[in-house]
């Protein structure tokens, strides 16, 4: 899933291992949500949310992720 | 001082128990093929030293953190039940093959070693299937 965690990371000035540490998981999960390979929990995208002081929908792309799924089942 | 991961320091005491064990045995037992000691050595100290990390981490509250964090990272998680849904999968396959093979070699060598082999697979076979059958009945009534 695509998101925009690690460019309001950077903004923020945040490293990984800190997101990480306000999000209650280990760097290798921020590592692997910022690469688009692991898809959060809800709750685990609210933390995460909440540490970069984003609204989910921004952060996350939901719009553009919704029309990927709809396109893809539209293909079906 | 306070316990801040009281199964921790429980794996941290038994590590360590079994390493100075087989650091011990391995003093008493002096006599033995010395590559083979070395090798014993070596690994009594590796679960020496696991021991005393765990005993340690045990008492301090931010490595109890971040044990806790790790065990409970839902990655973390998912990549174990991943890996033992995979592990099963794939000996379910080789399970499978052998009960197939077992079958064929017996009734063309008519060797009871074959029927054995069949019967063995083909019963853990059934029974894998069955407790599988049993969880996903459970965990579709639970989730």
């Amino acid at each position: 899933m695509k998101n925009r965690v690690k460019e309001f990371r950077a903004a923020l000035g945040l490293t990984q291992q800190q997101l990480a540490g306000l999000a209650h998981v280990t760097a290798r999960t921020i590592i692997s949500i910022e690469k688009g390979q692991y898809s959060p929990s809800l709750l685990l995208a609210y933390r995460i949310a909440l540490a970069l002081g984003t609204p989910m929908e921004t952060l996350y792309c939901l719009e553009e992720n919704k029309q990927q799924e709809d396109q893809q089942y539209e293909d079906l | 001082m306070k316990i801040y991961n009281k199964k921790g320091l429980l794996w941290g005491i038994v590590w360590t128990a079994v390493g100075a064990f087989c650091l011990y045995r391995d003093a008493a037992d002096a006599s033995g093929f010395l590559p083979q000691q070395i090798k014993s050595v070596v690994l009594s100290l590796i679960m020496l030293a696991i021991g005393v990390t765990g005993f340690v981490r045990a008492f301090s509250k931010r490595a109890s953190m971040e044990d806790r964090v790790e065990e409970r990272d839902e990655r973390s998680r998912l990549i174990r039940l991943k890996t033992a849904s995979q592990t099963l999968r794939v000996l379910m396959w080789v399970q499978a093959a052998a009960t197939v093979l077992g079958l064929l070699a017996y009734v063309f060598t008519e060797n009871l070693v074959w029927g054995c082999l069949f019967l063995f697979s083909g019963l853990t076979i059934t029974l894998e299937a069955a407790v599988s059958i049993a969880a996903a009945v459970y965990y579709e009534k639970r989730s």
